[in-house]
């Protein structure tokens, strides 16, 4: 029994000296903002001489020496678009010489109103949020509002009074489709069978636009009636979405150009597993959203061997420049008078222009801030 | 283990023992902590019942389509507290008439129960915006959670009714031993089927807390939290075997959870290193139960 007991103390010592360790961040975020920005900015270091010549931090914009406590709500850092994203952002956030803090809420609605709460703890000035959950984050707009700490959400719209920066996701789909069109038309001769579309309904209405600009798009153009354009709920689940893609493809021997539209890569990559398993490469073409690692690295494949795979487009939204962008709006909200949607910049990804991309996103994710 | 960490933390981060800190971890402790009171009653029984956060979202899209038909919120507080007893009604008939395990009933219900919610709107969200909800979910009295005050109401009645009541000494002598206890000419299916009543309202008022607190419905709320009420129930000190523990346990082991949650935000741990501690405790849990276990034998 004493073995026992000692055994327990151990484990709970473990993880009290992992805490101690792992809370690097803790300390430094615990200092004053400036004083933190001086330590860790190099930017900084080398120009002492620009907070010397900065007007007090209030009246001047933030770009000239401003440095402001950035609360980052991030849904998730499981997949590879929220993970870039957020290093994007430390890292503008680092060299701009704002204070920063994080919290992950694994896009529940509970959690988001803690975490928002304990950034607020911390002093955020300004709470940046990636939790894509409209109607909470309506309400969590309003109160942080009668607090005077403004919010910017990322990627969905939060409604009145919270700024938004991100894409028209049903723009972004229907750019997706006039991509996926190009290949259709070389491919397919002009010819479409079915329109199958995998969507997450936990992300909500306002992402699912990401398919149905697409679904549209190209129903339009091929006059495909509405039972040639398919909806399969794949919950957010890889094997789900692989195993329904693969049930579909099945009960379909006779289809013979099916385009499938992936709600966001990890859809995609899946739908891509489904079609290879099923031997159906020729039948299929796949377009999805985000340019993760998983599509470009497919789109090379595609390039190099278009029997190899059937992704041939995603929409890239350039998540490794979200971070520069956000910073710099940030910036310009909290100096007064932005605007209240910033656009980011997108474009489709396709087997012609994968290399550039590749070597665009390499050389700024170099430049990354490992934290 | 809560005074450790509360000595980490406040160690670590200047920030966790401020009262507006404090009264966070007690807003998000409630969720948690009323369903976890429900799930106590449960787990004493020998026990487990995994369909309580499904339960819970039913409960809150509920709300919001009555919300949204125009409905008195106290009604609609009344309909959600019914739609808790017919629920936990119609796991405990699985569980005792059908004889099913009650973890693989409670693990169909979960589905049956999440799959009512999306149905209910299909899949769209519900904002909220009336004061007697946002009182509930964000509102103070005396500074303290209106939440919080009543998650703890919660366990002051599990509490009283365990501890005074002819039913909850029964709820104790059928978890220690099921066969005794009926010797002992103790109704155990109505004492299993009452247990299930209570843990179904306790879920429906974590949803309306939840709803309320975050002032919108969803039908995922929730989802994938299952094992963090087991956790906290079983960090609590109730065994696993049933029959033995009390709710006040129960309430330390969500304040553990709660807390480790909290801290390592501030303390701003690694995401990944958050999940395996928060693996580690769940381990440390079973571990310690399975010692608890093993002397009483």
């Amino acid at each position: 029994m004493k073995r026992k007991m000692l055994a327990a103390l151990l484990c709970m010592s473990m993880t009290a000296v992992m805490l101690a360790g792992c809370g690097s961040a803790g300390q430094e975020a615990d200092k004053p903002a400036e004083e933190a920005a001086a330590e860790e900015t190099p930017a900084a270091e080398e120009a002492p001489a620009a907070e010397e010549e900065a007007p007090a931090a209030e009246e001047a914009p933030a770009a000239e020496g401003a440095a402001y406590n950035i609360g980052y709500c991030n849904q998730q850092m499981k997949e590879d678009f929220f993970i870039t994203v957020e290093s994007a952002i430390y890292t503008a956030a680092m060299n701009a010489g704002h204070e920063y803090n994080l919290a992950i809420t694994d896009r529940d609605s509970t959690k988001m109103v803690t975490s928002i709460e304990t950034l607020v703890t911390k002093g955020a000035d300004i709470i940046v949020d990636f939790n894509c959950l409209p109607e909470q984050g309506a309400a969590t707009g309003e109160k942080l509002a009668a607090e005077g700490i403004p919010m910017l959400s990322i990627d969905s719209d939060y409604g009145e009074g919270v700024y938004f920066f991100g894409v028209n996701n049903y723009d972004a789909g229907t750019q997706l489709g006039k991509s996926l069109e190009a290949f259709v038309d070389d491919r397919f001769a002009g010819e479409v069978d079915f329109v199958v579309a995998l969507w997450d309904s936990q992300a909500g209405d306002v992402v699912k636009m990401r398919c149905e600009g697409a679904t549209d798009e190209i129903q339009e153009k091929y006059g495909l009636s509405d039972d040639q354009v398919v909806w399969l709920d794949s919950m957010a689940d890889d094997t789900k979405t692989q195993s329904m893609t693969r049930d579909w493809l099945d009960a379909h021997p006779d289809a013979e150009h099916i385009v499938f539209v992936g709600q966001n890569d990890d859809r995609g990559y899946a739908i891509n597993q489904a079609v290879i398993a099923a031997d159906r490469v020729a039948n299929c073409l796949i377009g999805s959203h985000n340019a993760d690692p998983s599509s470009v690295e497919n789109l090379q494949k595609n390039m190099d061997d278009p029997t190899a795979t059937a992704w041939v487009t995603t929409m890239a939204y350039n998540s490794f420049l979200y971070g520069e962008q956000i910073i710099a709006y940030v910036e310009d909200i909290m100096a007064g008078g932005a605007e209240m949607q910033r656009y980011a910049e997108i474009s489709p990804l396709t087997t012609e222009n994968v290399d550039d991309y590749i070597a665009k996103r390499d050389e700024v994710q170099a430049n990354f801030i490992e934290h | 283990m809560l005074a450790i960490l509360w000595i980490i933390f406040g160690v670590g981060s200047p920030y966790f023992l401020t009262f507006r800190n404090i009264m966070n971890i007690g807003s998000y402790m409630s969720i948690m902590g009323t369903l976890a009171a429900g799930l106590t009653v449960a787990m004493l029984l020998g026990g487990l019942d995994v369909s309580q956060y499904a339960l819970a979202a039913l409960g809150g899209m509920i709300l919001g389509v009555l919300y949204e038909a125009g409905l008195n919120p106290y009604l609609i507080l009344v309909c959600v507290v019914i739609l808790g007893i017919v629920g936990g009604s119609f796991n405990a008939f699985i569980i005792t008439v059908m004889k099913v395990n009650p973890i693989i009933c409670t693990m169909g219900t979960s589905f049956i129960f999440r799959g009512f919610a999306y149905l209910l709107t299909n899949g769209r969200y519900i904002r909220i915006d009336n004061p007697v909800f946002y009182f509930i979910g964000n509102g103070r009295i005396a500074g303290v959670p209106t939440c919080l005050i009543i998650m703890l109401i919660t366990y002051g009645v599990i509490w009283y009714v365990l501890k005074y009541t002819v039913y909850g000494r029964s709820v104790f002598a059928v978890g220690g031993n099921l066969t005794v206890a009926k010797l002992a000419g103790i109704n155990t299916n109505r004492v299993r089927f009452v247990s299930h009543i209570l843990a179904g309202i306790c879920a429906v008022l974590g949803g309306i807390i939840t709803v309320c607190q975050a002032s919108s419905c969803m039908a995922s709320q929730g989802y994938g939290n299952d094992m963090n009420g087991i956790s906290a129930v079983i960090l609590g000190g109730i065994s696993m075997a049933g029959g033995r523990g009390n709710v006040w346990g129960t309430l330390i082991g969500v304040g553990i959870l709660s807390t480790l949650v909290n801290g390592m935000t501030l303390l701003e741990v690694n995401a990944y290193w958050q999940q395996i501690i928060q693996g580690l405790v769940l381990v440390s849990a079973v571990f310690i139960d399975a010692m608890r276990n093993s002397r009483r034998s």
